[in-house]
Parts: C-alpha cells; structure tokens; sequence
C-alpha cells in the first residue's frame, strides 16, 4: 500500500492503541449502570411484591409480563443480529420461535415406556412411564440443542440468498416461514407425520410429569427457577450480541450493512459473515422459542403465525435497528404498549384488531422520519487521538493510512 | 403422483396461473423500477374484490352485473395504489415539503375513507357499532396528521437531530415502510368489514359463468374459469402493447433502467412510478375480483395475503423487474400449486430452489448487484 517497503525489524515495538482497552472503552458507563439498575429493579420485583404480602411474588401480571418481555427481547435481539447489524430484512423470524419451541417440547415430552422411547403426541396407545429428559439441568441441554437446531435453520434457509441481492432475504425467510407454518400441521395424510411431533392444530401441553427440572424444582411460570432462568438468558443474549457487535464480525457485519461490493473489495468475506450472522440470529431465536414453550407451557404452532415476526420486527426497527438497548427498549416498549392498548381507559377502548392498524402507522412514521429509531447504535467511531494517530500513521499498510490524516482529530464515522 | 395429473387440476393451474401472473406483475413493475418489494400489492388485489362487491351489494344485490363492477374496482383500486406510493413510499424518496404533505394526506384519507364508510355504511361490524371504538377512530384519524406535521416541521427545523442520511439502508427502510403499509391496509379493511367470509350475491353473477362452456378432457370449464383466463390473456397482451409501444410505456422502461438519465431526459420520474403503482393496481383489482368469483366466496380481510406471496414468488421466479418473467412465472406457480392439490409448500420450495440455480430468475438477465 504505501511506497516504502515495511521494515524488517520495527524500530520500536508500538505501543498499544488503545490503553483504556477493556470495560472502560468499548462500553458506555451509563449503559452499565441503566443495565444493572434494570437488572436489579427486575429481580427484585418479586421480592417486593412478597414483602408486600402477595403470597407468592413470582405469580401475576407484573411478573408474567416480565417474563413474556424477557422471552420476546431474546427473540428481538436474535433478529437484530441479522436485520440491525446485518441490513437484511427477515420476515419469518418466527421460524426459529417455532423450531426452538416444538423441538423443546418433544424433547420434554420423550418418555421410556416398557417397549422403548416413545412419545404422546397423536399416539392414542401411549402406555406412559418415565419422562427422559426429567433430570435436574436437563433442561439446559435442551435450550442448548434447541438453539444448535435453530443456527443450522438459519444457515440452510440463509443459503439460498448469498448469491442474490439482499431483499430476496426477506421474501426467502417469509417463504420460509410459511412453509414451516405449513409443515408443522402436517397429519398423516400428507408425506410425513409432523403432527406426531407437533399434535398439530391441538398442539404439545406439557403435563406436570414432563415439566423440566432446575435446582430441584419442576419449571413454572411462577416460579423462581424459571424466573432467572429467563432472565439470565436475556443477559446472555445481549452479552453475546455486544460482543458480536464489537468483535471484527461485527465489524465486517456493518461494512456489509453499509455497502456489500465495497465489503466485498476491502476483503470481507460476505458469505461467510452473513453466514455466521443467520447461525447466531438462528441460536438465540432458538433458545428464545425454548424458553416460550417452558413459559407457556403449550406450544400450538397455529398460533405463531407470521404476525408474531412483524411485532419482534416493529420493535427492532422502533428501538433501533442495530441498537442493542434500542432493541431491548423498542421491544419493551411495544409490548408495554400492546398491554396498555388491552385496557379500557377512560371509556375509550382499542378494537383489539387496531393495534397492527397502529404497528403499521409507526413502522411508516419511524421509518420517514426517524429510521435509526429512538435509541439508535452509538456510533461505532470514536475520534482517534493524535498520540493514536501517530501510532496509525507508523503502521504502513492500513486502511487508516489510505484515509485522510488532515481528519484525524475530527470524527471519523460521519 | 398420477392422481395429481387430472383434467381437473389443470383447469385449477390454469386458472391459479391467471390469477398469480395478473398479480406478479404489479410487483415486478414496481419493483423493476424503484427496487421495492411493495408488500402492500396483495392488499390492493383484497380491495378489488372488497369494491366489486361494495358495487354488487354487500348486504343485498343492487342488480348491477358483476361485469360492470369489475371497472370502478379497477378505477378505485388504481387510486388506492396510487395512494400507497404517495402516503408512504415517496415521502422515502424525495424529502420534500411536498411529498410529506402527500403523505399526511394520503394516510387521513385512508382513514376518513374508513370511517366516512363506517358512518353512512352498515353498523354490524365492531368499530363503529361501539361509540367508544369510535373514539379511538376518530382520535388515530386525528393524530396522525398532527403528528405527522410536527415531526415534519421539527425535522425542518433540525429538532429530530442530524438525519443519518443513508447510515441505515435506505432500501431497508422502504421495505418496512412496504410492510407497514400492508398492515394498515389489512387492518383498515378488518376494522370495517369484520372478519367474515364473503361472496358475490347470485344474482350478480351472469347464469353462464355457473355452467360448463367446454370440456378439458372430462373436466368441465365453467365460464367464470374461461372468462379468467380470456382476460388475463387480453390484460397481459394490452400491457405488453402498452410498455412496448406506447410513449408511457417507454418512460416506465426509461425509468427501470436508469432513473437519472431518464430525469434528465424530460421524464417526469415520480409521476411514471405513480403510473406504474396505477396499471399494477388495476390488474391486481381485476385478479381479485374474478378469483373470488371463481372460488365462490372467501372475500375477506385475509385473502390477499398468501396470493400476494406466491404472486411475489413467481415475480421471483421469472426474473424480477422483467413483466414477461412475470407472466410466465405466474402460469408456472399456478401450475404447481394446482397439481399438487393448494399447498403453498411447493410453489415456495421450488422458488427458493431456482434462487439457488439461477439467482436472477427464468428470464431475467445477468446484471450485476450493486448495493
């Protein structure tokens, strides 16, 4: 890249670029504190609502709800990995929901019976007997495959869309989706028997004997184990996406978002980084539908249809898409706002059919005016100090060297 | 497979074929021009059915004849389409006073329409039979002008912050403003009509349409099947006349190929895309209104959904932007949907195959991706 050739030996071992590299640097300081501030408000909720004399703090609405935001902001962020950092539209995120769920399910519903493992979903002569995956931790295993299950998903239905143009992703994963949704209720009448995993239009009810078992006790909605569990995986979750974001894949993911042929010339790899952004997207949508079906306790595909990708969607996109706490407030929000939208506020009530009226409404309106949404991703360049420029300026043959150097004190992502 | 093979299926493809290539090339024209997938497109071809049967009589005939309602539902839905591009995508486009101004009108005019519909229609249905739904009603009608003006003014004014300009994918944020479009649409026509099934009264429908007019083997043809395939026929012949040799038609081309050239050339960009959103709207209107005559019923809120997919899918499949890929795709989704008994499973595999084989379709030409 530049004239002279790079020495043999440097002069002087540089010194590093970033000296405050580690927590200090790469996260903001406000976000930790809001972050554990949340955490804390969180699991503290049922405390409180114990010492306020509830009989069991882990059962309610505030609680339910708490849940259900936790499940759908591992979902979202899922999503976001793909269409925030990516720049490509999904539509059928709810795939994952739906392969994460049903494969749990099956997974707590295999039992040894007398003549071997078997299973209850449209089998009339199920005779019963030890459930197989009842075992104290099982359950982590499971949410474990679930989410491998879900990566692999996403790679096969990504594969298709590396040699197209990127918004053939979006009709691709609809596609996609779709044809899940179908599948799923295969009976015997059709070319296989899904319904024998799935039951169909009925759906897979978790009994109590095939509830999973975590520090001793058989998950349920309202108890503690359940409780941090989802919790701990929504922490997981936005750990695992932060550190996506900041490592070189992110970086390669945005340089993609930005301009796939000039990624492309600079030396990224995008099939692989697409690639690995659909595996991880697929992972934690995956865990996320494991999750869903402990929390819900039934899992009945017809009732994830599409619809559930457009709302993970609108909150994506009204957060920021991109934005990892966008994300998680985007979500948040809308949720919040579905609830509110529920009640009958001062004789005034929303036909529950209307609230998709205004999902749409503010998809157009964020979309015109404010497109990186409320809480957009900070961005990503921070302005290189002139002791860092120096050190850049010394290393022949980087980007940085091509760029202008008369900039160097100003921002560089502009 | 051979119980697939029956003269009756193929009087089935054949008319799903009809019915598919009249609604994908609505989406490749638009797409083949502004690069949108314009998911609201399955909405117009729900509205054509929804204005025929407002025509024919919702509740009871007026006497008019199907054939005569097909025209105000070409002419309403061709607004309605027009209106779609000018309350959402243009304002994506060209960040003017004036297209913001469109937007904000096209949006309230939706809603006027739906609620001016509900006042003076029927009350059955759940929102206005309520006076506190209609609160709502009224009050969404109200605000989203209001706010929509203020965030166009404080943008003016510099209020919202720096426009990140093309940080986030200006092509991304069309595709969602595609879907939110479709979702109000939906919702519009869900609020107002229920979610009932419905179908054309009788005595709208010419006695010959019910009765076989020839025989495929021993499957008979109803006329309402012929009448499909006749006018999909004569539908997609008048359009390739109308972009072949007609002056409108080479300024759609124009505008496909290279949108500033073709500005600089006289062409008034904006008002061709208007055209485009037009036709499209038109012929989708068209589909929807014999389709429902054909299966007899289904009119619903819903029923735009899986044909505008699977319209979408045969757009892709012969090559997107070019109209006789469109065409042609449309026959072949219409064919294997058909013999494989109405699932969506095939026709969606076989897209995603073809992606993998030929990325650019049946017809469509080499081209390179740009970003």
């Amino acid at each position: 890249m530049s004239d002279a050739p790079p020495p043999k030996t440097p002069a002087a071992p540089l010194p590093p670029l970033h000296p405050r590299a580690g927590l200090g640097r790469y996260a903001n300081r406000l976000d930790l504190i809001l972050g554990a501030a949340a955490l804390l408000i969180v699991a503290l909720i049922p405390e409180v609502r114990e010492a306020l004399g509830v009989k069991n703090g882990y059962r309610g609405t505030v609680p339910n709800i708490v849940l259900f935001l936790g499940i759908y902001t591992v979902l979202a962020l899922g999503l976001n990995v793909v269409v925030g950092f990516t720049g490509l539209l999904d539509l059928g995120y709810v795939t994952f929901l739906v392969t994460g769920a049903v494969f749990t399910s099956f997974m707590l519903s295999l039992t040894r019976t007398e003549t071997g493992i078997d299973w209850p979903m449209a089998n009339p002569e199920f005779a019963g007997g030890e459930p197989v995956m009842a075992w104290n931790g099982a359950i982590l295993l499971i949410l474990l495959g679930a989410g491998v299950l879900c990566a692999l998903v996403g790679l096969l239905r990504g594969i298709p869309t590396l040699r197209v143009r990127g918004d053939y992703y979006a009709i691709v994963t609809l596609g996609f989706a779709e044809i899940v949704y179908e599948v799923a209720l295969w009976d015997d009448s059709n070319l296989l028997n899904v319904s024998r995993i799935t039951n169909g239009a009925f759906g897979v009810n978790l009994s109590d004997s095939h509830r999973p078992t975590l520090f001793g006790a058989k998950l349920y909605y309202d108890t503690w184990q359940l409780y941090f569990l989802i919790i701990a995986v929504v922490v997981g979750a936005f750990l695992m996406t932060h550190h996506l974001n900041r490592s070189r894949i992110g970086r390669a993911l945005a340089a993609i978002r930005l301009d796939e042929t000039a990624a492309q010339a600079c030396g990224v790899n995008v099939a692989k980084h697409k690639m690995i952004a659909f595996a991880v997207s697929g992972f934690i949508g995956g865990v996320g539908g494991g999750l869903y079906a402990i929390w819900n306790g039934t899992v009945a595909v017809k009732g994830l249809d599409v619809w559930q990708s457009v709302l993970i969607l609108c909150g994506v996109v009204l957060g920021g898409m991109g934005s990892i706490r966008g994300t998680a407030v985007g979500i948040a929000g809308l949720m919040c706002l579905g609830e509110v939208l529920r009640e009958d506020i001062g004789g005034v009530s929303v036909p529950p059919e209307a609230r998709f009226l205004i999902y749409g409404l503010l998809l157009i309106i964020v979309m015109r005016f404010r497109p990186q949404g409320i809480l957009p991703a900070v961005r990503r360049g921070t302005p290189v100090t002139a002791a860092e420029h120096e050190v850049l300026t010394r290393q022949a043959s980087t980007l940085y060297t091509l760029g202008r150097p008369q900039d160097a004190n100003r921002e560089t992502d502009r | 497979m051979a119980d697939l093979l029956t003269p009756e299926n193929l009087v089935n493809a054949l008319s799903l074929g009809a019915l598919y290539a009249l609604i994908a090339v609505g989406y490749t024209m638009v797409y083949g021009i502004i690069k949108l997938i314009n998911f609201a497109h399955g909405e117009i071809y729900m509205l054509g059915a929804f204005w025929a049967l407002l025509v024919v009589g919702m509740e009871q005939a007026t006497g008019i004849n199907l054939f005569v309602a097909i025209v105000p539902a070409m002419l309403l839905c061709a607004a309605v389409g027009m209106t779609v591009d000018w309350s959402a995508y243009l304002s994506l486009r060209r960040r003017l006073p004036l297209a913001d101004g469109l937007s904000i009108g096209g949006l309230t005019l939706l809603g006027v329409g739906a609620i001016f519909y509900k006042l003076t229609g029927d009350t059955t249905h759940a929102w206005y039979s309520e006076a506190a739904h209609g609160v709502f009603g009224w009050s969404i009608v109200a605000l989203v002008p209001v706010v929509m003006l203020a965030l166009s003014i404080g943008e003016k004014g510099g209020m919202l912050g720096r426009s990140l300009g093309r940080v986030s994918s200006d092509r991304l944020s069309a595709l969602i403003t595609a879907i939110g479009m479709s979702l109000i649409l939906q919702t519009l026509a869900q609020l107002v009509w229920g979610a009932d099934y419905r179908a054309f009264p009788q005595e709208s429908i010419p006695a010959w349409m019910n009765e076989p007019s020839f025989h495929l083997g021993d499957a008979p043809v109803l006329g309402k099947e012929l009448t499909m395939w006749v006018v999909a026929l004569a539908m997609m012949a008048g359009l390739h006349l109308l972009v072949s040799r007609t002056k409108i038609g080479t300024a759609m081309r124009a505008c496909s190929m290279d949108q500033e050239t073709a500005a600089l050339m006289g062409i008034s960009v904006d008002r061709v895309i208007a055209f485009t959103f037009l036709i499209g709207s038109g012929m989708a209107a068209v589909a929807g209104v014999l389709y429902s005559v054909k299966v007899g019923g289904n009119i619903s809120f819903r029923m735009g959904y899986y044909p505008g997919l699977l319209a979408f899918a045969a757009a892709v499949l012969g090559g997107i932007g070019n109209i006789r890929g469109a065409m042609l795709g449309g026959v072949l989704i219409g064919f294997l949907q058909g013999f494989t008994g109405g699932t969506f499973t095939i026709p969606f595999l076989v897209m995603i195959l073809v992606l993998l084989v030929l990325p650019r379709g049946i017809l469509g030409e080499p081209q390179a991706t740009r970003a």
